[in-house]
């Protein structure tokens, strides 16, 4: 049955591993979800295994050849395969980029922790240095200190979503034993009111002493801390999600731990995902009082969200990206569903799997990794058979663009100069946001702007002066709302820069420009003005007097040269990816699968699933039928399709009398076509169904629907009443 | 000044253990030069120097230390009781009695805030005896029972008794244990050693914050001696806190400002020392040198300049005082001069905008949380129709003013119980109305922006995702309950403040839904 379902789309959702919630299989459709998948999935897994063993190039070019003889369903073999390489090549990329860019925002956190570390650790060895045999001693050490703090780093990870942070604090852990810390990490499983802070203590001691002692008590501690190995180092503890904790629990490991300090130098690093006033809730005052804390912050997501971007997604890191619709996409799941880097990445690993997956010639996308990338395209054009050929000089974005003549030269054309102009794209794209830095835009909102081909093309015909098209700018966001927000925004925000700032951001674009000669020979033009009137201005501060109005005079045109330049850099090169010819092969525009892997929506699809169920079994006894109910379909969709008749209650017996006589009507029908689906191949022993098998059915059907959550129970109140949850088709 | 705060059943309950103790005075005379220290000190076998090194070691504790010294110098037959409030001076006086004044007495402590259990009580304590060595704890030798551990201790004890010894056992931080589970019975055990023991050379010795009367039920026992540690007054805590000050005159004259307003807060001379440390690098700041002399004019201007952080701390302290010493840290870390101006600031700052990551639909939970939370369910019906649609809103609202007014006196009683609990159902249910409301609005602002998806069912997807996330930082608690009947009742923990930066971050309408009386 489901092997039935259009061909195309079996490897996509066998490629990730996202497999479709099937409801409806009963009996030998279960047996048959398993085998009648795969033709192409089991090729795809074994193409895995070949490929991980073997994938150099030679071999490859061999391959091809045999394959070049063989027929065009061996040839799409091959090309599966290299575009499945295609795809480990090109995620394998992304993915290092990806840590690089994490770990290079998390390293600076790390260092600010490890400098707090040390010097914490300092001031505490600055009260007393207690000797091996001092702190041994069960009784505290009688220093001058008034108030035994704990020295406490609470670090914000400003997401409320934990998850990226867990890596984060792991890595954080890493970095600070590698920097000769003791060190341990508790979790929110550790404060459990349940057990208290003996068990706390205990996986406290576990992470720290080799042998544990029977009965977990500091003495252990403080004699371990004694050795000579362990003495000069302080004890750093790690608590990853504060907010989770017990807080009675955590508050006695504070009071106990806080006792210790001059003797154990303890420090707790503490994660907290809202606002400060977490520990102040959590904690009893008196042990807030023992905590001598210190704030450090992380970067937050949209920080790390734009720094991930700008590596991925800006520059040409892969030779992939997304299109438009897919960067809105994102952007919104980003900020309206999970807000996590995890999700992002594996939004964006789904998107490369499929582009990959879906698109015949993704595995051009290569090409642009290479060094001499117009030779390889070539090679690969000349060695693609006709069909795929055929297909490349079908594909819309070039029909459109150019006529039919000589496709192989085409495409390695266009894909050259989709390379080319994809590079400047990104190098002005990162001008803009330099300047919307200053402005407060986002990275990622300047990004879905500048990949909005409708934009683009409305732009082109205005070519009128920057000053006229600002006053009409003005006026179409008071009409017609927020065309161009974000670029306008970035634009606006570098015509009230200062001089220095103006200045430096002219620097950080030459750097940016490198590649464009036009462009970078109007900033080294413009730099050499600012610094012009920066000469001026300084000669001119020692006569304040005339030259306030001059100075002022000055800088408001060159600002506006920047913005102007800035602008014309913006309509000539930032042209979107979707409106080049070729663009298909690099990049991915399917928002529908993307958004139905990640917004689920389960409930939903699961009921329209069981009002449609012919759709998806493709049986030919519903289908003859249409709409109307046949008691041929599973019982569960049979009940599923009378609840819509109901309110938001439905009466249990009302309901079952209709479900009743659907059955008894089937088997009038069961004489006319005997075979026709597996439900009656059950039934058929049975003539007629008895009252108790109807029942225990509907009981059944029942119980699955409140198992997949579209109804609920009949409440001790009304016995005979049962909810319905979900509605609309 | 010390008499008088001694209560009188200390005075009485020392007079009666004085019997054995037959050369020292009940009180002395107020200003205590040292040579009449020495005939105090003269019952004691130590020479005159160590006691006065002691008592200088122990400010504005003369009277306690006393008293001390007068019960333990010859090992008392009764057990010694310290209570005090927090911070007051007593295991440090205790210990530097008992150090100072018999350096050679086998002292055996245990603090029962560092040992979390009594088992971890006992063998801490059998270890410091030298019955069994920490590290060689075997499963069958630790005492289990209160029973055995008792004749272990007596064990222990009568081998070192034997020699001629005289063994303190200390317990610290007694009052602890009363919140322990079974604390009760150890409390029982700890007061009846010394019946138990029968040994009249181990003093006991407990150290507790909670008065006396706290254990009193559960005894039975001899009564100890007590030893009463009192708060300090105004002027014995400007002598603690300027004691060992780098800069003792400048420090006075800030004490001079900042100690009595914040006395009136806190009189715990820990707390008074973390919230007193900031101030005072705020109070000098102005200063280049911190050694100059201030005469009348600069004192002025420098209280002038640390007044408003006075009054911040002065609020701070009282509900979290962490908050102070935490933006400075941050502001001595970032910039040093305009740090002021940006602290009283940014406190505004600060409270208009929402410092972490949520994604949307969790702040949308969030904010519906909070309004089932704080609104009467009954009125559900009239802020939030089956449509949601916020047009007709006014006129429902109009039309239901009298039964508004008629539940006007539950709903102040709800307001007084604190945030509501509810169920699910009705989470999901304005959730969805405010999300459809917002989204209309949404839609009608960004017309010609292409959103792949209405927003709405967006939003809805994956919502109970959101609800754990929320219930995981604390902003939502729920009730356990079966998971399969979904009867769960949940609460909403967050104040106005956060609910109100929240909708400002998503612009919502918060306070036009919320019911107020």
């Amino acid at each position: 049955m489901a092997a039935a379902a259009p061909s195309s789309e079996a490897p996509l959702t066998a490629a990730t591993n996202i497999e479709p919630f099937f409801v409806l299989h009963k009996g030998d459709a279960l047996s048959t979800s398993a085998s009648s998948l795969p033709p192409h999935l089991a090729r795809w897994r074994i193409d895995v295994s070949r490929l991980t063993s073997s994938p150099n190039h030679k071999s490859r070019k061999r391959s091809r050849n045999e394959a070049v003889e063989e027929d065009s369903s061996g040839g799409a073999e091959l090309y599966e395969r290299l575009r499945l390489e295609a795809f480990h090549r090109a995620w394998s990329k992304i993915q290092s980029t990806i840590n690089e860019v994490l770990r290079g925002i998390s390293l600076k956190l790390f260092d600010q922790v490890l400098e707090w570390v040390h010097e914490s650790f300092s001031a505490v060895r600055s009260i007393a240095r207690p000797t091996t045999a001092e702190v041994q001693q069960p009784y505290p050490l009688l220093t001058d200190v008034i108030c035994r703090k704990i020295p406490t780093a609470f670090v914000l990870t400003k997401n409320a979503e934990f998850v990226d942070d867990i890596t984060t604090f792991r890595d954080l852990a890493g970095h600070l034993e590698s920097n000769g810390c003791h060190l341990a990490k508790l979790s929110a499983a550790d404060f459990s009111a349940k057990h208290g802070v003996g068990s706390c203590f205990r996986s406290l001691l576990r992470q720290l002493l080799s042998y544990v002692p029977d009965v977990a008590h500091i003495f252990a501690l403080a004699s371990w801390y004694s050795l000579k190995e362990n003495y000069d180092q302080p004890i750093v503890v790690i608590i990853d999600d504060l907010e989770q904790c017990c807080g009675d629990v955590l508050g006695e490991l504070v009071m106990m731990l806080s006792e210790w300090v001059i003797k154990i130098p303890i420090f707790f690093v503490m994660g907290i995902a809202t606002t400060l006033d977490a520990p102040g809730k959590l904690l009893s005052s008196e042990a807030l009082q023992r905590l001598e804390p210190c704030k450090l912050t992380l970067g937050s997501p949209s920080d790390r969200m734009n720094a991930l971007v700008e590596a991925i997604l800006v520059k040409p890191c892969a030779g992939f990206c997304i299109s438009h619709e897919v960067a809105v996409f994102l952007r919104n799941y980003f900020f309206k569903h999970d807000g996590t880097i995890t999700s992002l990445i594996s939004a964006l690993k789904l998107a490369c799997s499929k582009h990959f997956s879906i698109e015949p010639l993704s595995f051009l996308c290569m090409g642009m990794l290479e060094e001499d990338c117009e030779n390889f395209w070539r090679n690969e054009f000349d060695a693609l058979p006709q069909v795929m050929q055929k297909y490349s000089s079908g594909l819309p974005s070039c029909t459109r663009e150019m006529g039919s003549s000589n496709s192989g030269n085409n495409m390695v054309k266009g894909l050259s100069e989709l390379m080319k102009v994809q590079k400047d794209w990104s190098s002005v794209l990162l001008c803009l946001y330099e300047a919307g830095r200053h402005g407060k835009v986002q990275l990622l909102d300047i990004f879905c702007e500048a990949l909005n081909p409708y934009l683009h093309t409305q732009k082109m015909p205005n070519s009128a002066t920057f000053l006229s098209k600002v006053t009409t700018e003005n006026l179409q966001i008071g009409k017609s709302g927020t065309s161009r927000r974000f670029i306008d925004q970035a634009m606006d925000a570098i015509r009230y820069l200062p001089a220095e700032t103006l200045f430096h951001l002219l620097e950080v674009w030459s750097i940016h420009l490198k590649g464009m000669n036009e462009i970078s020979v109007k900033v080294k033009e413009l730099q050499s003005t600012t610094i012009s009137v920066d000469s001026v201005r300084i000669t001119k501060d020692k006569w304040p007097r005339r030259s306030t109005g001059s100075a002022g005079n000055c800088t408001v045109p060159l600002n506006d040269k920047v913005a102007m330049l800035l602008d014309d850099a913006t309509r000539n090169f930032l042209v979107p990816v979707e409106c080049l010819p070729f663009h298909e092969i690099i990049c991915f525009k399917n928002v529908g699968i993307l958004q139905s892997a990640l917004i689920g929506n389960p409930r939903r699809m699961v009921q329209l699933d069981l009002l449609k169920s012919h759709r998806h079994l493709k049986c030919s006894c519903c289908r003859k039928n249409g709409i109307a109910v046949s008691a041929s379909m599973h019982d569960t969709s049979i009940m599923c399709n009378l609840a819509q008749e109901y309110g938001d209650v439905i009466n249990l017996h009302d309901w079952y009398l209709s479900f009743d006589g659907i059955i008894n009507s089937t088997h009038s029908k069961v004489k006319r076509k005997p075979h026709a689906s597996p439900l009656k191949k059950k039934s058929k022993p049975m003539a007629a169904e008895s009252e108790a098998m109807i029942q225990a059915r509907f009981c059944r059907a029942v119980t699955e629907l409140q198992i997949t959550g579209l109804l609920r129970m009949p409440s001790k109140r009304r016995p005979d009443l049962v909810q319905r949850i979900a509605f609309g088709p | 000044m010390s008499q008088t705060v001694t209560p009188r059943r200390t005075t009485r309950s020392s007079a009666s253990a004085l019997s054995s103790v037959p050369a020292a005075p009940k009180y002395r005379p107020k200003p205590s030069p040292r040579r009449q220290l020495l005939v105090t000190a003269a019952a004691g076998p130590k020479d005159y120097d160590s006691v006065g090194e002691l008592l200088d070691a122990l400010p504005c504790r003369r009277a306690q230390a006393m008293d001390l010294i007068r019960l333990l110098v010859p090992a008392p037959a009764l057990p010694l009781m310290l209570y005090g409030g927090a911070a007051t001076g007593k295991t440090r006086t205790l210990l530097l009695a008992l150090t100072n004044l018999r350096p050679s007495q086998r002292l055996v402590y245990a603090s029962l805030r560092s040992l979390p259990s009594p088992r971890a009580l006992f063998a801490s304590l059998l270890s410091q005896l030298g019955a069994t060595s920490s590290s060689t704890f075997s499963r069958q030798r630790l005492p289990e029972k209160p029973s055995d551990f008792i004749s272990a201790l007596r064990n222990a004890l009568t081998g070192i008794v034997s020699q001629g010894e005289v063994v303190y056992l200390v317990f610290d931080n007694l009052d602890v244990v009363r919140s322990w589970d079974k604390g009760d019975q150890l409390l029982t055990l700890l007061f009846r050693l010394h019946d138990l023991l029968q040994l009249p050379q181990v003093v006991l010795v407990y150290v507790s914050s909670a008065t006396p009367d706290a254990y009193y039920s559960m005894t039975g026992s001899v009564e100890p001696n007590y030893v009463y540690f009192s708060d300090y007054t105004v002027d014995e805590a400007r002598d603690i806190l300027i004691r060992g000050h780098p800069n003792p005159k400048l420090y006075s004259s800030f004490l001079s400002v900042a100690l009595k307003p914040l006395f009136r807060v806190t009189r715990r001379v820990d707390e008074l020392s973390a919230v007193l440390e900031p101030l005072f690098n705020r109070y000098s700041e102005p200063l280049g040198d911190l050694k100059a002399v201030s005469d009348e004019g600069i004192k002025r201007r420098l209280f002038e300049h640390v007044q408003p952080h006075l009054a911040v701390a002065l609020s701070e302290t009282f509900s979290v005082p962490m908050r102070a010493s935490m933006h400075e840290i941050k502001d001595s870390g970032s910039a040093g001069k305009g740090s002021a101006k940006r602290q009283l600031g940014g406190r505004e700052g600060l409270s208009t905008e929402l410092e972490f990551h949520m994604s949307m639909s969790a702040k949308y939970l969030l904010l519906s949380a909070f309004l089932s939370s704080r609104n009467p369910a009954t009125l559900d019906a009239a802020l939030f129709d089956s449509t949601g649609g916020s047009d007709n809103r006014k006129r429902k609202r109009k039309s239901s003013q009298a039964s508004l007014d008629m539940k006007d006196t539950m709903a102040e009683e709800m307001l007084m119980k604190g945030p509501g609990t509810f169920p699910l159902e009705r989470l999901l249910a304005i959730f969805q109305c405010i999300t459809s409301v917002s989204e209309d609005k949404h839609e009608v602002e960004c017309a010609d922006n292409k959103e792949p998806e209405s927003g709405m069912t967006d939003l809805m997807s994956d919502v109970l995702l959101q609800l754990s996330t929320l219930c995981n930082s604390n902003f939502l608690s729920k009730s356990r309950s079966c998971p399969l009947e979904s009867s769960a009742r949940y609460r909403s923990n967050i104040d106005e403040d956060l609910a109100l930066k929240v909708a400002r971050s998503v612009s919502f309408p918060l306070s036009k839904y919320m019911y107020r009386r």
